[in-house]
């Protein structure tokens, strides 16, 4: 008996490979709407899947969403808590959140530009720490601090300046910044302006412990700023595990800001199912407008195949295995080149390339085969007309 | 003006004498919405027999030849084949029915193209049990093409297509050949070929129903019977060199065979 069965099959194996190659034009033109539907799927999935952590990262530039304060604090910049509260700072019991925080510190001081004769008050910012929503600050910081090292002609404190304040202290580059807190007192030499379009602009950014020193809050700092990466849930879960542990100070998390980057990444990412859903559609109908053309030529190999005793079932399961077949290597091949143009397109689209996802392979190979499957449809229904029909070419 | 049918019972009650009937239709009905394409067809056929189905274009042949072999439905009446009523089965008793039972030969050969000779008769193994390449090769080696196995149709001749497609009708021993037009898309030489195929077949005991327009190869048939316009218009047993006796529709001839130009035994009432 296995060896009456393994004869079927040998011969359902040689039926398929006739079939498949029945007609080579036709087959290139298949598997050529299959290939070009796969690979733009693919590409588009590549993108959707890859766009959850483009848009976290981009994101992620925005700063921080997560803030501890003094409790209380409110509005007053008055209210500080000791700088060692960031080391109580735990790690996320979420593998997947990665946290970084970074502490600073805002006092009211004087400032005068070159020579200390007109003092104007500003708002004078410490910052110590890594905060990639800072990474301008933080690397305008780290420059500066290099540049003052290398040059060696000017030592002591370096600061940035917001343009706004740059532009009202009429200070430049090199220039001296005289900051005074009461009867503390301290220049800088200004490194570099800082342009954001938002408060940063009006403020003086120094090393934490130069404005701990100017404030005389040594050891102090007015709020650590924390960019927790992942969605929105993650985010609010770490934050109330560092309520429990933070019982003194006031954790905020920044709602609006979490559910924002959900609902951009929600958007993209609709947009690129629907994107990849109507470009499976129109492989589906490419495809089926070529099964269309091939049900014609078999219509009367059908009608013969069923006058001899071939059932509807057995003649379909011809026909969907070569459809499958079809599927499979259209897939396979379409998928690796969409890949391929999603690491194109993501570059042109975000300035960086996307990263080949594992994931998407198998899934727009499958659903190239299911597409090749679903434009096998006339010859599905080829298989369940009566032979006479087809032979009188009602059909 | 009304077809007067000659109609002879005694044709198909000779032999029924002698053997249960394997076919038995009776009062067949066919329609295709107004237009009747066979109205009351009632004959049988007995194991063994050639019958040649005549009748002009439009008579209902190929309409009756596609309802005995399951491939389309009759409206009304019933067909039974060796004590199978066919009209009743379901899509997989009547898959299983051609599968089993019936060999198919038609005008236009119908073999798939992109198969080879051999491919296409193991295709009825297939689809019936299980595929015997030996036993293929040598049902092409009956029909005299031992050395064209390999090749696609395209390649092979009418009469050599038409070659395969017997072979492929008779690889899995089926009860009743139901043959339309086998030779009408065939030059003389390869028409008598497969002529001499059906005689050897007919000689082995199969039963034939063979459609045609061509009264030398109906003169091959043991009983001819003729359809005109859906209705049963003759049914003897007489060669063309005799001429069946004329009797109202639905008189029985006497029992002493075809009605011959010799024979002057009258109707019976």
């Amino acid at each position: 008996m296995p060896n009456l069965a393994s004869k079927n099959r040998s011969m359902f194996r040689r039926l398929v490979r006739r079939l498949l190659f029945a007609n080579r034009g036709r087959l290139f033109v298949v598997l050529l709407a299959l290939s070009a539907g796969a690979a733009v799927s693919a590409a588009l999935l590549n993108l959707q899947v890859d766009a959850k952590r483009r848009i976290s990262s981009e994101v992620r530039s925005f700063g921080a969403n997560i803030l501890v304060l003094p409790r209380s604090s409110g509005a007053s910049l008055d209210a500080t808590m000791p700088e060692t509260t960031e080391s109580q700072l735990r790690s996320p019991l979420d593998a997947r959140l990665s946290v970084h925080s970074g502490m600073f510190l805002y006092a009211i001081a004087d400032a005068a530009p070159n020579v200390p004769l007109k003092f104007s008050p500003v708002v004078v910012v410490g910052y110590s720490g890594y905060l990639p929503g800072s990474a301008p600050l933080d690397s305008l910081l780290r420059r500066a601090e290099l540049q003052m090292g290398k040059t060696g002609s000017v030592v002591g404190a370096t600061c940035i300046v917001g343009q706004t304040m740059a532009a009202r202290l009429n200070v430049h580059f090199g220039n001296q910044v005289f900051l005074r807190n009461g009867d503390r007192q301290m220049a800088c030499v200004l490194t570099d302006i800082l342009k954001t379009g938002d408060a940063e602009d009006s403020q003086i950014f120094l090393s934490l412990s130069n404005v701990q020193q100017l404030s005389n809050a040594s050891g102090r700092i007015s709020v650590i700023q924390i960019n927790a990466f992942g969605s929105s849930k993650e985010i609010e879960q770490y934050a109330m595990q560092l309520q429990k542990d933070l019982p003194d100070d006031d954790v905020r998390p920044l709602r609006q800001f979490t559910e924002a980057q959900a609902k951009i990444y929600s958007r993209i990412s609709g947009l690129l199912t629907a994107a990849t859903a109507t470009i499976l559609i129109l492989t589906a109908l490419c495809v089926m407008a070529a099964m269309t053309n091939i049900a014609a030529e078999r219509k009367h190999d059908v009608g013969m195949m069923k006058a001899i005793g071939g059932s509807a079932r057995g003649i379909l399961n011809l026909f969907l295995t070569e459809a499958v077949l079809l599927g499979l290597i259209g897939g396979l091949i379409g998928a690796a080149a969409g890949i391929a143009l999603s690491v194109a397109l993501g570059k042109a689209v975000f300035g960086v390339a996307a990263l080949p996802r594992l994931i998407v392979y198998p899934i727009s190979v499958t659903l190239t085969i299911i597409v090749a499957i679903l434009g096998a449809y006339p010859l599905r229904r080829l298989a369940n007309v009566r032979p006479a029909t087809i032979f009188r070419g009602e059909v | 003006m009304t077809t007067q049918p000659l109609v002879n019972p005694s044709a198909s009650l000779q032999l029924a004498e002698q053997t249960p009937p394997q076919v038995v239709l009776d009062n067949l009905v066919k329609e295709y919405g107004t237009l009747r394409a066979l109205n009351g067809v009632s004959f049988n056929i007995a194991s063994g027999e050639w019958i040649a189905l005549m009748g002009p274009s439009g008579s209902g042949k190929t309409t009756l030849i596609n309802i005995l072999g399951g491939l389309d439905t009759a409206t009304s009446g019933s067909v039974a084949v060796n004590d199978q009523e066919i009209t009743r089965l379901n899509e997989s008793a009547l898959v299983r029915y051609r599968a089993e039972k019936i060999g198919f030969v038609f005008q236009q050969f119908h073999l798939v193209p992109y198969l080879t000779a051999l491919e296409n008769v193991m295709l009825a193994q297939y689809f019936h049990s299980v595929t015997d390449e030996s036993q293929a090769v040598e049902a092409l080696k009956r029909v005299g093409l031992a050395d064209r196995l390999e090749h696609l149709p395209a390649n092979l001749s009418g009469g050599e297509q038409q070659r395969v497609a017997i072979a492929r009708a008779l690889i899995n021993q089926p009860k009743l050949i139901l043959a339309d037009e086998p030779t009408g898309n065939l030059d003389e030489a390869n028409e008598e070929i497969v002529i001499n195929i059906f005689r050897e077949l007919h000689k082995s005991g199969h039963t034939i129903l063979m459609v045609t327009h061509d009264v030398d190869i109906a003169r091959n048939a043991s009983r001819r019977i003729e359809l005109t316009h859906g209705h049963l218009t003759l049914d003897t047993t007489c060669n063309f060199l005799e001429q069946p006796k004329l009797c109202p529709h639905g008189k029985p001839f006497p029992s002493s065979g075809c009605c011959t130009t010799l024979d002057s035994k009258p109707c019976t009432p």
